[in-house]
């Protein structure tokens, strides 16, 4: 972890000047690049590094404006985007990314200014004051799905017109079923040729389908990768698995997508095979719901490090859509977007979370309450009683992903301790 | 200015909480539409179940359920606008609260693809809940709720209408109340000496957000301005749109609906809510406006953006308070809102 | 015989409790000022001098509350969560919730067999819902802390207090007096407001009885009345409501042995 707080220090120095001037120039990107090529003994795992390299490029591409910019929303269906052959760009991804940049505090000034209340999703706040600030390259368009995030569409609406560009909101009915499969997927179809027009592209089926292609097969390994996690021991610590969602939230229909999957699959079995396990004594096994800090925390250190519990998988790495057909484009797609467990009756999330808990042997679930996100938080009572009724530990951890200041570093000890102490007399005593 | 007394008859109510409810399906299916507004105040038995940063209105609605203090309903209307209401639905379930509930989805945008999709999900809830309660739904009974309702509302917008254009004084709280009742069913009649013009001095406010709370409006009137126009759940919102003729009932309740006053849950096209206040503020004398915001609304936090913008380019100045459905903000309020006044008078 | 301590370094008083064969030998209670080392040392001791015991005699101590990292000389560090619990049950054994309501925070602590933790909630940041509240009240209205419960208790009815926030309610508490609403029923109103907080606190957890408070608020009858109204049950109270953090500690302390 240490060379990797190096990594982050150099790109800050070489950041500095050019983020102050909201200048990137090709050169600065390519040092940027160069600095994290070099870096790879910063990561532990080969799998990061490679999405590491692959995420910056596409940002890279992005701020180059070498090809049209679609701002997007972390549940928008990214197969069209790709299938456009545009830059896809996700404010809220970049906020986690800023975090580690040292960005966030000019940026939720910047909010505060422009009367972005403290009420909102910090992500939201944070994207809104880093695009203020001007760090954000600037949207050819903006695309947004109205599901589970009620911030997100209002923000990027107002982004748009801000912009005076184009926005397009996937309008999202609750509940999967045939009739509103139908109406979603005339969205999709309609965003997808409108997109086209709007930026002077012309819309290629083909490289649709590829893109559907390259996120079923990504899908595949996925699934083997869920595959492997659910044997115990762990092979990988729920904090180093956590930076992979980043190509879940953004790079469904991406080519590298596939090539990251594959090296973590690789590095899993090789770890496997040679019994590297997650921590040298593995005593509980735990579900995370939702996100996790990313400014430095000692939430996996007491967890992992301290108390041998090791988070085996994550509510948000669930593969809730089945394989696309790819001779239905758009309508297998609206069937992925309703296909999230977050979506409709409390008891899809429920019943999907039990069935994960079963899956991976797990004794206790832990979920980051993030300031502001309504559509986790708000029915968690719900989870709670059913997990109860399991008998399975539940942890309910009030904090903050991207503002800092939110952290109370003695009250979430207390709250982890207390945890782990709880899980630990449940052993002891029948 | 009165309500006119509704008939005394036997009333099955179904319960409706947002603008986008189609309240002509509810009345041609012989149901009296009974809309949740619980009273000020807090919740502390839905805080045992939702998580403190939730939308105050929400809770309070939870709460006055929990209380047993809603009538005794046949059912309710949900529209899943937000996670607060979506996340009310999943709890009024679990907790066997009065039901069944009817979801239907409204489209958050207005356009060809909207209407099919919309008219269609009322004409499925429509058959569902005829059939569920037994009754028979013919279209000719459709359009007679419609026409009656047509009616209904026409006569309460030429009555905020001219309220708005200084032609009748009348307390906010006064005009809420009589829109309320005039929604539920009673008709308005307005005596010609009763038409009093409001004072051309008299500032005149435009209000913005959600549910209005009646001690706002209170204050707003006892520091001598007066409330013009309320944009907001118990206000213009509920107001009609236009429909063009069609052969279905449904796709001209769709139309009628989704192009009403639009409120900030219609994200897919910002533009015409903007459109919709650059046209209320050309039409109407608006000295200033007060944007209360539901504490913890997303939508109506970021839609205070957008109108503040839009205040800023007419040049009127804007107060930004924020609410908490509890009633408990009137320390909070009145020295701002005083304040303000202050400043518009000079 | 196997004696051990418990100390409890809380943010506003420091607890120390010594403990014989399952028996509560003596305890102390000290102002955590600056806190620190200093002032767990200073509780250890005043506790060992009442008992007449001393520190090489001690087979065990268990530090907790949020200053438990400071003490160096512990021999295990456990959270006031798992202290509450495991001291409740030894005074109670039927316990199923633990209310504690201290000066700065409150906790629900649901409680099983053997006084293990089954579930928790926490409130650190809310004023709301804690002594805080009380003290910050008791300064606008001029009474004495230590007198509020039993004026509230006087008052049939309480005067409504609709501000969810400390802040708030004490310009509507102010407002209030202006108005000519008695003090009593201001102060049950107060009283009230706390059992509130705590009492959703509780239901959001899923609170089962029987239900023992502890904490320093656990002392003022306002409260108590307050919260049995709010549950719908009566609350256990023990006869040292505050140590009960530090009691749970020497006993966790005496289980190691």
């Amino acid at each position: 972890m240490g060379a990797l707080k190096e990594l982050y220090k150099d790109l800050r120095s070489v950041l500095a000047a050019p983020l102050r001037r909201k200048a990137f120039s090709p050169w600065v990107i390519n040092m940027v690049k160069r600095l994290v090529a070099l870096s790879s003994h910063a990561f532990p795992w080969r799998a990061t590094y490679l999405m590491t390299l692959k995420a910056l490029d596409q940002v890279a591409k992005a701020y180059l404006h070498q090809r049209p910019v679609v701002w997007h929303n972390v549940f928008f269906p990214t197969e069209i985007l790709y299938g456009l052959k545009v830059i896809p760009f996700a404010p809220e991804a970049a906020s986690a990314l800023a975090v580690g940049l040292g960005l966030a505090s000019e940026a939720f000034k910047m909010g505060s200014a422009h009367w972005v209340a403290t009420d909102i999703c910090s992500f939201h706040r944070l994207a809104t004051g880093l695009d203020l600030a001007g760090y954000f390259p600037a949207p050819d368009a903006i695309v947004c799905t109205s599901h589970l995030c009620d911030i997100a569409p209002q923000s990027l609406a107002w982004s748009s017109a801000r912009y005076s560009k184009p926005f397009y909101l996937l309008d999202v009915p609750q509940g999967s079923n045939p009739e509103n499969a139908s109406y979603v997927a005339r969205q999709l179809k309609n965003i997808f040729y409108s997109l086209a027009r709007d930026l002077g592209l012309s819309p290629d089926m083909e490289a649709l389908r590829v893109a559907m292609e390259r996120s079923n097969e990504a899908r595949r390994l996925l699934l083997e990768i869920k595959a492997i996690r659910r044997q115990k021991p762990a092979v990988i610590r729920g904090e180093e698995a956590h930076g992979f969602l980043y190509l879940m939230l953004t790079s469904w229909g991406a080519d590298f997508t596939k090539e990251v999957y594959q090296e973590l699959l690789e590095e899993l079995e090789t770890r496997r095979r040679e019994r590297k396990w997650a921590v040298p004594r593995e005593k509980f096994r735990l579900l995370w719901l939702h996100l996790r800090p990313y400014y430095p925390t000692e939430i996996f250190k007491i967890l992992e490090e301290e108390g041998g519990a090791i988070v085996v998988f994550e509510e948000m790495h669930h593969v809730y859509w089945e394989e696309l057909d790819v001779d239905r484009p758009f309508y297998s797609l609206a069937l992925k977007v309703l296909g999230h467990q977050g979506l409709g009756l409390m008891e899809r999330r429920v019943r999907t979370i039990l069935d994960m808990v079963q899956e991976f042997n797990a004794q206790g679930v832990i979920h980051f309450a993030h300031w502001g996100c309504r559509q986790s938080t708000a029915g968690i009572r719900l989870l709670q009683d059913a997990l109860r009724q399991e008998n399975k530990a539940f942890l309910n951890l009030d904090g903050d992903c991207v503002d800092q200041e939110k952290y109370a570093r003695g009250s979430v000890r207390t709250r982890l301790e207390a945890f782990l102490e709880l899980l630990a007399a449940d052993r002891i005593l029948p | 200015m009165k309500a006119e007394q509704g008939t005394k008859k036997e009333e099955y109510l179904l319960g409706w909480f947002c603008s986008y409810t189609p309240l002509e399906i509810i009345r041609a299916l012989g149901f009296k539409p009974y809309r949740i507004l619980p009273p000020l105040g807090k919740a502390p038995r839905a805080d045992g179940f939702f998580a403190g940063n939730l939308c105050p209105y929400v809770k309070a609605c939870l709460e006055n359920a929990l209380e047993g203090r809603l009538p005794g309903l046949l059912g309710v209307f949900m529209v899943p606008s937000c996670n607060a209401m979506i996340h009310l639905s999943n709890l009024w379930r679990e907790l066997n609260l009065p039901g069944p509930i009817w979801v239907v989805n409204v489209p958050r945008g207005y356009d060809s693809l909207a209407v099919d999709y919309f008219s269609r999900q009322l004409e499925e809830v429509a058959g569902q809940m005829a059939s569920f309660y037994g009754r028979r739904l013919r279209e000719e009974d459709l359009w007679q709720a419609i026409e009656e309702e047509k009616q209904r509302k026409e006569c309460l917008k030429k009555f905020l209408e001219e309220r708005a254009a200084g032609k009748i004084f009348l307390e906010g709280v006064q005009a809420l109340q009589l829109l309320e009742e005039g929604i539920h069913g009673q008709g308005i009649s307005l005596n010609p000496g009763e038409k009093v013009a409001v004072p051309g001095d008299k500032i005149r406010l435009l209000l913005v957000g959600s549910i209005l709370p009646s001690s706002l409006l209170e204050m707003i009137e006892q520091a001598g301005a007066i409330s013009s126009l309320e944009d907001a759940c118990n206000g213009w919102r509920l107001l009609p749109g236009e429909a063009p003729q069609t052969n279905s009932p449904y796709t001209y309740l769709a139309h009628l609906y989704l192009s009403k006053p639009p409120c900030p849950r219609m994200v897919a096209d910002k533009g015409r809510r903007r459109k919709y206040l650059r046209d209320l503020l050309s039409r109407y004398r608006i000295d200033g406006a007060i944007y209360h915001v539901m504490k913890f609304c997303d939508a109506g936090i970021m839609d205070w953006i957008l109108v503040k913008e839009e205040l800023e380019i007419k040049g009127i100045p804007v107060l930004r308070v924020e609410g908490d459905y509890t009633g408990g903000n009137r320390g909070q309020w009145s020295t701002r809102v005083e304040a303000f006044l202050e400043r518009l008078r000079r | 015989m196997v004696i051990t301590a418990g100390l409890d370094l809380g943010s506003l008083s420091t607890k120390a409790a010594i403990v014989a064969e399952g028996q509560l030998l003596s305890f102390s209670i000290l102002p955590t000022g600056r806190g620190g080392l200093e002032v767990a040392e200073k509780a250890l001791e005043e506790a060992l001098n009442r008992a007449n015991v001393k520190r090489k005699d001690l087979k065990g101590i268990v530090a907790t509350g949020y200053g438990r990292v400071s003490v160096p000389f512990a021999s295990r560090r456990v959270t006031e969560i798992t202290c509450h619990a495991r001291g409740a049950w030894h005074l109670f054994p039927e316990v199923a919730t633990v209310i504690d309501i201290g000066g700065q925070d409150s906790k629900v602590i649901r409680v099983g067999p053997g006084g293990r933790v089954l579930d928790f909630e926490m409130n650190e940041k809310c004023a709301a819902g804690t002594g805080r509240f009380l003290e910050v009240m008791a300064r606008a209205l001029e009474v004495e802390l230590g007198e509020m419960g039993e004026l509230a208790l006087k008052a049939r009815r309480a005067a409504p207090i609709s501000s969810t926030c400390t802040v708030f309610a004490e310009s509507e508490v102010v407002s209030l007096l202006a108005e000519g609403r008695p003090l009593e029923e201001i102060l049950k109103g107060i009283h009230y407001a706390v059992a509130e907080r705590v009492a959703a606190m509780a239901q959001r957890l899923g609170w089962e009885k029987p239900v023992l408070m502890s904490g320093g608020v656990a002392k003022n009858a306002g409260v108590v009345r307050g919260l049995e109204e709010k549950l719908g049950t009566k609350l256990y109270i023990p006869p040292e409501p505050q140590i009960l953090g530090a009691l749970g500690a020497a006993l966790l302390a005496a289980e190691e042995n």
